[in-house]
Formats: structure tokens, sequence, C-alpha cells
């Protein structure tokens, strides 16, 4: 079928194209947004187009129209974009220039995008950074500069069968010390597994950077040019989160992919998970609303050396670079900080405010789950906020599979991520 | 693979001797069975767990037949604003894909196979380099370029960038060029010109390179999920698959029920228009195998 013509073709072909991949940008030009003009308090004008995501993005126009009430003259244009994927579309976008004025940002994304300089910071004075849970602010903030504001946010908790702990006569755990001997006694309750804990997986690291930040590590240095892994208390944690392997309280090998872990936490095979506020819906649906009122208790993470900080996941609003109608888009984010309008998402969406006054009021304020997701907030910290943190990640997760699977002693693990961490940097431009 | 599917069953027949022929065959049948049941099986799963509440999905030890089997999931993926729209959407631009491979990856096949002219093999040298650079490559140029011409957030720049592939002009060109060159001198000699020529004897001819394109395309086109999500400012002109990873897949979980439903939604037409084309679908691997 081929000649020697097309094969000789197809040879050149190949070496075109590797050639065209590898001359991939890496180091080429990379920007911050700039600072725009303060925001001044009239009422919104024109047309806002905004991105929000999945549940988010479908609810949101219910939000909206309050705010089309008090704005009369605006109006809110929402396009719901599916989670998966939506880092492609918000990258694309700004690489060719063709954006809405603003999107919702997963606060995990959000230094990667404003890298390429496709973010306004946000206008000085626009919003009281006080008012948000630390967490979530910290997560905004990139190489001196502010790129999104905080809209809702999530931590993990420690979920435990409570009926099994009540069989033990245990209550839950609230330091490390208590931790293994609890999950020890559910495990003697007929669980395989005490906890579950990620190994290796994509975003092992957001349930494993825990355990280093409650031993007192800090995995950035203070003006956050260099990444710190190497010090005795990332060391501890580390070893911390070994300890549950090699004391066979935790499996080798644990959840791959989102919806795994459930089943098996219904059958009791494992008695622990950690997990965010969005775990209880998971649950009910995998083992109905009465599963989740008889055996599922939650409490906050135990504590280490230093504290119980946990991950603190949120969502941001950014506006773009582009945007058409700036002024509209950041006066539509003020509104939606306002307390009453954080009152009034949560009570549509569920999602968990991230204005701390909002959680005052209501439904919100007496719910007994709820109060140890907003106990565990007010110490729950984001990972690093680094241009190339996504690409330490990788390396990271890589890592953490060698450790959970005793292949590598938490020593060697840390020496080797510190070691890539320092050739890969931060990325800082400053 | 189809080329060495249609080379080794002559070779075993001649080979083999009378006995170890039954051996031989129950030995194929046995693996053909076995990776029948491994191509269904998920198949099966899919539509089974369609109708099962999202409870039984995810439960442990999973079971094939539904305990309580329940439609709430077509309901609820049904029932979800202008899905009828996004289905209207994939159907339209598989459908304006399909047409243009058609059309104009055979012509260009027709001229890179029997028209004699300067460049021609510059010409198809590039559509073999063109097969080889990965999509991702060329995804936030061709993208920028779309917007340029201000196609963005449009159905014609849903469309206009796949109505020709180089797997298309490739496919369409090996297949006329084994067509003899005495049929398109005989028709020349009739007095056809090179439109005739094409539309009457060479399109004919190619029949199970079209159905074998038409079902390679419109199947790229329907499961494409990255372009059209990229495009498609506004929900209105979602595709299918952008549409159901809205509803099914969240930041932190994912709703398996909608997502088997939509799953089979999103697959049953393509069965359909398989079943349609089988016909001519295998005959064309066999003729591109015999080569």
């Amino acid at each position: 079928m081929f000649r020697p013509q097309a094969v000789r073709t197809l040879v050149v072909g190949l070496a075109a194209a590797l050639l065209l991949t590898g001359c991939g940008r890496t180091d080429s030009k990379q920007g911050q947004g700039s600072a725009g003009a303060p925001i001044d308090s009239s009422p919104a004008t024109g047309d806002i187009a905004v991105w929000a995501m999945g549940t988010e993005g479908e609810l949101l126009p219910k939000l909206a129209a309050r705010f089309e009430k008090a704005n009369p003259d605006a109006r809110v244009k929402v396009t719901a974009v599916p989670w998966q994927d939506y880092g492609k579309k918000v990258e694309t976008a700004i690489a060719s220039g063709d954006t809405p004025d603003a999107t919702l940002v997963g606060s995990a994304d959000l230094a990667t995008f404003a890298t390429t300089g496709g973010l306004e910071q946000v206008p000085p004075k626009l919003v009281d950074d006080s008012a948000f849970y630390p967490g979530a602010v910290q997560s905004s903030a990139f190489e001196g500069a502010r790129y999104g504001v905080p809209w809702y946010v999530e931590t993990r908790c420690l979920f435990y069968r409570k009926d099994m702990a009540r069989a033990a006569g245990m209550s839950p755990p609230k330091t490390w010390d208590d931790y293994r001997p609890f999950l020890k006694a559910l495990q003697k309750e007929g669980a395989k597994w005490g906890l579950s804990l990620p190994t290796g997986a994509a975003q092992s690291w957001q349930s494993v950077l825990p355990f280093m930040w409650q031993a007192g590590a800090r995995l950035m240095n203070e003006n956050k040019s260099e990444f710190t892994f190497d010090t005795p208390e990332a060391l501890t944690g580390l070893r911390f989160y070994q300890s549950f392997f090699a004391s066979k309280t935790v499996s080798p090998n644990g959840p791959v992919s989102l919806g795994e872990i459930e089943p098996e936490f219904v059958a009791g095979s494992t008695a622990a998970l950690i997990s965010g506020p969005w775990e209880q819906g998971l649950l009910k649906s995998a083992g109905g609303a009465s599963f989740v009122d008889d055996k599922v208790g939650i409490a906050p993470l135990p504590a280490g050396p230093a504290s119980n900080a946990s991950y603190v996941g949120s969502g941001q609003w950014a506006v773009f670079q582009n945007a058409e109608n700036r002024e509209g888009a950041w006066k539509f984010i003020r509104w939606m900080a306002r307390p009453d309008s954080q009152t009034a998402w949560y009570e549509l969406s569920g999602d968990l405010p991230a204005v701390q006054s909002a959680w005052n009021a209501g439904k919100i304020a007496t719910d007994p789950a709820l109060a140890v997701f907003r106990s565990q907030l007010k110490t729950a910290q984001p990972g690093p906020t680094a241009a190339r943190w996504k690409q330490v990640t990788a390396v990271f997760d890589a890592e953490i599979e060698k450790v959970a699977k005793g292949v590598s002693s938490p020593e060697e693990a840390l020496h080797r991520i510190q070691a890539k961490a320092s050739t890969i940097g931060t990325g800082d431009q400053r | 693979m189809a080329t060495m599917t249609a080379r080794t069953v002559p070779a075993d027949r001649a080979a083999g001797a009378p006995r170890s022929t039954r051996t031989a065959r129950t030995l194929l049948y046995g693996t053909l069975i076995l990776g029948l049941l491994a191509t269904l099986a998920p198949f099966a799963w899919m539509f089974l767990g369609s109708v099962k509440p999202t409870g039984e999905i995810v439960a442990h030890p999973s079971t094939w037949l539904p305990d309580s089997p329940t439609l709430v999931n077509f309901d609820r993926l049904l029932s979800k604003q202008n899905f009828g729209l996004y289905f209207f959407n994939s159907s339209l631009v598989a459908m304006a894909c399909v047409m243009g491979n058609l059309l104009f990856c055979s012509m260009a096949g027709y001229a890179l196979a029997k028209i004699e002219f300067a460049g021609k093999r510059v010409l198809f040298s590039l559509v073999l380099t063109m097969l080889i650079i990965p999509g991702v490559t060329t995804f936030v140029p061709l993208f920028v370029l779309v917007s340029n011409m201000g196609l963005s957030n449009s159905y014609l720049g849903l469309i206009l960038p796949f109505l020709v592939t180089p797997l298309g002009v490739f496919l369409m060109r090996q297949f006329v060029h084994d067509i003899p060159d005495s049929l398109v001198e005989a028709a020349r000699l009739d007095g056809a010109g090179e439109v005739r020529t094409f539309l009457s004897v060479i399109l004919p001819l190619c029949r199970p390179a079209l159905a074998t394109l038409a079902i390679l395309t419109f199947l790229a086109q329907w499961n494409n999920f990255l372009w059209p999500l990229v495009v498609a400012q506004t929900e209105e002109h979602y595709t299918l698959p952008v549409a159901l990873a809205l509803f099914s897949v969240g930041a932190n979980g994912t709703n398996y029920g909608l997502l088997l439903a939509g799953a089979v939604t999103v697959v049953t037409p393509i069965i359909l228009l398989f079943l349609v084309l089988q016909k001519h679908f295998i005959q064309g691997i066999a003729n591109t195998g015999i080569k």
C-alpha cells in the first residue's frame, strides 16, 4: 500500500510534527493582568456576560434575577459551562481574546489563569477582605496581587460510621494520638479499613498537604519565591500519613475515581473518609437518607502538633482583561459577595458562603453538620498559590503513591519532591 | 488491522490439515465469542444502568439486572431545558460535516489519484503530513483563527474546520487510485468532462469507501467534546456531549444515573446508523484490505 516515497513523506512529516510539538512555549511571555480603575457605587448598566460551571451555572440565573431587580439597567447573561475541561475553555478564550466579562474559577486553577495575563486584578477597595474566610482570600492572591473574589467555599472534614463508633464506645478523635486507636476500634467492628486516603491518584495532594500543615509545615518561603518541602515539619506530616499504611489502617490502594469510595463506606468495609460538604449528597444517593441520618458522623480533622488545618477550596469570580463591561461585571461580583446575597445563594444551591457573617442566620446557623465545616473553615488553607504549582502537584502525587505503596520512605519522597519543585520553580516573574 | 485479517484468514485455510481445521475453528469461534462478549458487556451495562436508581448503579457488589427499574434518569435528562435543541445541534453539525467530507474528500481524492497536474506529489505529501500532526498542537491556533473570522459561537464555527479532513482525503485517494484507469479513459472517450466522469463513473464506484468515510466522520463529530465546548459561547450552540457533561459531571462527583441515560441517548443514533450502513461499511473494510 505504501511506496518508498510515501514512507519517506511519513518520516519527514513525523519529524515536522515532533519539531512542532517541541516548540511549545514554556518560558515565553508570562504576564500579570493590570489593575483597573476603582469601581464606583452607582448601579450597574448594560449586558454582563458571565460563565459559571456545572450546577452553579444552571442555578445562577435565579440569583442574577435579584441583582437585575436592584440594577434595572443591567442584564446578566449566564452561560452554564461543564466543569469537565473548563480550564481548556478559559485558556483558549484568553489566548484568542474572545472572552465574556467574568467567569467562575475553581481556586486551584486561579493562579494558572492569572499567569496568562488574561485576568484583571481585583480593583482596590472593591470588597472587604476580612469579611471572607482567610483561606479563601489566600487562594485568590498571586504574586502580590488579587485576581479573584471568593464566592463559595468548601473544606474537608472526617466522615465516620457513627453506628460503628457507638458500638465500639469511641468518640471521634480530637488529636493525632487518638486518631489511630479510633480507626483501629472501627476495624474491630468489622471494617476492613479504618479510613480511606488517596494514594497517588490525581489531586492526592489536597489530602496529604493537610497532614504537613497540621505538623506546622509551610510549603513556600516568606516571599513565595521558593517551595520548601524539605522541612522537619513536612517530614513529620508525611511520616504520619505513611504510618496509616504501615499499620494497615488504610488501604494502600486508595480510591482512583470519584464515586468509588461511597459504596464501600455504605457497606461498612471502609469506616471513615475525609471529604467535603458535597459528600452528604453523594452518601444520600448511595445509601439513602436514613443511612446518612443514622450512620454517618461528621467531625473536624484531628489536630497534629500545630493545628487541625484542612484544605480549603473555593469558587472565585474573576474578570477578564478583555471584558467589554468590566464595570458591570465587578459590580455584579461585589453584589454577590454581600452577606444577604451569600445567604440567598446558599438557600438556592447549598454552596457554603465564603463570607463569614452570612453564616449567622437561618438554617445554616443551626445545622450541626454545617457547624463542623464552619469551625474547620477557620483554619483551612489553600495549596501554594504559584504559577507552576500545578506542575509540582504531578510530581507530588507520584511521590505520594510511592510512599503509600511502601516503595519509598517519607524522607526520600520529600527529598525528591523538593529537588523537582526547585527545578520547576514557582514561576514567580517578579 | 483490516489488512491483516484479510490476509491471514485465507492463509490459515490453505495451511490447515482437515483434522486440525476443526480445532482451529473451535479456537477461532471461542476467541470470537469471548471478544464479542467483551465488546457487548459495557453496552449492556450502560443500557441496564440507565434504568437503575443511582444508589443501585454504585452499589457494591454490583448487579447486572436492575432491582427496581426506573425511568427517573431519562425523565430528569429530558426535562432539562433545551435538550431537544442540543440533540438538533449535534445532528446538524454531524450531518453537515458528513456531507462536506463526502463531497470534498472524494473530489480531492479523485484529483490526487487520477488527474495529472504540477505539484501533485507535494500536495499529497502535505496531506500525509497533516495526518501525523496531533490535533492538540493546532487546537488553540485553530480557535484563534475561527474567532478572528468572527465565527466563534456560530454553527459555522462548529462545522467549517471539519468539512474536509486529511484522513478522508487519504482514504478516498487510496480507493480511487485502485479504480482501473481504463474506466476513466472510457468515460473521456465517450466525451465526458471531469465533472461528469467524477459524478457518473467514480462516485458510484466509491460507495463502500464513502460509507466508511460517512460513519467515521459522523462518529468523530457526534462524539466531539472539546471543540464545541470551546467554540460555543452560549448554551444555544451546545451539542449533546457538552450538555451531557454540564448536567452530570460535577466538580466533586458524577451523577452516574444521568450520565448513563445520556450515554444511551447519545449512542442509540450511532448504533442505528451503523445498522443501516453496515453492509457498505463492511464491504469498505474488506475492499481496503484486499489491496
